[in-house]
C-alpha cells in the first residue's frame, strides 16, 4: 500500500478524517492500529461502520500494522493512531513513516495547551522527540487548508517544551 | 398522560444549539431536549457526559446526532452498549427534531426509532426549477 497520510489523533475515524483528509487525499484504505479496539469484535465492527463509501477500513493493533504498512503496492492509504507513543512505536517497527500529522489531542488532565485541538503530556511530546529522531517530519494540522506547525521544527529549536505550554 | 422519551442532542460545534434555536422557532417553546457538543471534548470526556445524562435517566431514551460516522455518533453508541433502553438516531435534521420531541415514553422505542427514521428521509427532498423531482 502506498500510505498517504499517517495521522495521530485520539478520535481516530470521525469526521474530519472521513470527510475532511480522506477525499482530498483520495484514500482507498484506512488503517487503524490500536491494540484495545483490534481485540474487541464490536469495537472493530463500529470502526468499520464509520467508513466513508468505496473506502476500506483495517482495524489492526500495533504490532499487525507495522508488517501491513510495509507490504508493496499502490492503494492509496492512511495510518490512524491514538496517541504519539502509538506511532513512534510503528516507526521504530519498521513501518515506511516518513511524515506523521498531528490532529487532535484533546485536553484531559496533566496535559498542557499547545494549540486548540492539541494538549500535550511530556509522554507526547516526548514520544514526538523520538518519533523526530527517526528523520520523521511532524507536523500539526487539524484539517487540509488549515496552517500546519512544523513540530520538528519548534522541538529542534526548543520551543516544544511541556513548561513552556500554558495549562489550558 | 403521556410525555416524550428524554431527548439528548449530540452534535458537532453549534449544531445542537442552533436547532434548538430554530425549533423553538416554530414551536413557541424551547424543547426540552438537552445537548452537548464534542467541541474540544477527548472521547473519554463526551463519553463521561453521555454516561452522567444517560445514567440520570435510566428509562428509555433518545439520542440523536449528526454524522453517523462522527465521533459524536460513535461515542453515543459506545455508551449506549448494552443499554437495550437507548436509541440512537444519526443524522439529525430539523424535521427529526420536531417528531422526537412529540414523541410518547408508550411507544415501543424501537418502532420510535424506526418512524423518526423514516421521518428524517421523508423529510429530504429535491426541487429543479421549482418542481418537485
Amino acid at each position: 500500500m502506498k500510505l498517504v497520510l499517517a495521522r495521530v489523533d485520539e478520535r481516530l475515524l470521525h469526521g474530519q478524517v472521513a470527510a475532511g483528509w480522506v477525499p482530498i487525499l483520495g484514500v482507498r484504505r484506512i488503517l487503524v492500529a490500536d491494540d484495545d479496539l483490534a481485540a474487541d469484535d464490536w469495537e472493530r465492527d463500529l470502526v468499520a461502520s464509520a467508513a466513508p463509501p468505496g473506502v476500506e477500513v483495517e482495524v489492526l493493533s500495533l504490532a499487525e500494522a507495522a508488517p501491513r504498512l510495509q507490504e508493496p503496492g499502490e492503494e492509496r492509504a492512511l495510518l490512524l493512531v491514538r496517541r504519539p507513543r502509538g506511532m513512534l512505536a510503528l516507526v521504530r517497527a519498521g513501518a515506511p513513516i516518513t511524515a506523521v500529522n498531528l490532529g487532535g489531542l484533546h485536553y484531559h488532565e496533566g496535559a498542557r495547551r499547545f494549540l486548540d485541538y492539541v494538549f500535550l503530556t511530556p509522554e507526547d511530546i516526548e514520544a514526538l522527540a523520538g518519533i523526530v529522531e527517526h528523520h520523521v517530519h511532524v507536523k500539526a494540522q487539524d484539517l487540509p487548508g488549515h496552517p500546519g506547525i512544523e513540530i520538528d521544527r519548534l522541538l529542534a529549536d526548543g520551543l516544544l517544551a511541556f513548561d513552556r505550554l500554558p495549562a489550558r | 398522560m403521556t410525555h416524550p422519551y428524554p431527548i439528548l442532542l449530540v452534535a458537532h460545534r453549534g449544531l445542537g444549539e442552533g436547532l434548538l434555536t430554530a425549533a423553538e422557532a416554530i414551536l413557541g417553546r424551547r424543547p426540552e431536549v438537552d445537548h452537548v457538543t464534542n467541541d474540544g471534548l477527548s472521547p473519554e470526556t463526551l463519553a463521561g457526559e453521555i454516561n452522567r445524562w444517560l445514567e440520570a435517566h435510566p428509562g428509555p431514551v433518545l439520542i440523536l446526532t449528526d454524522l453517523g460516522f462522527g465521533s459524536c455518533c460513535q461515542t453515543a453508541r459506545r455508551a449506549s452498549r448494552e443499554r437495550t433502553q437507548v436509541g440512537i438516531l444519526a443524522g439529525v435534521n430539523l424535521p427529526v427534531l420536531l417528531a422526537a420531541v412529540r414523541s410518547s415514553v408508550q411507544e415501543d422505542l424501537a418502532s420510535f426509532l424506526r418512524h423518526l427514521h423514516a421521518r428524517g428521509q421523508g423529510s429530504v427532498e429535491m426541487y429543479l426549477g421549482g418542481e418537485h423531482l
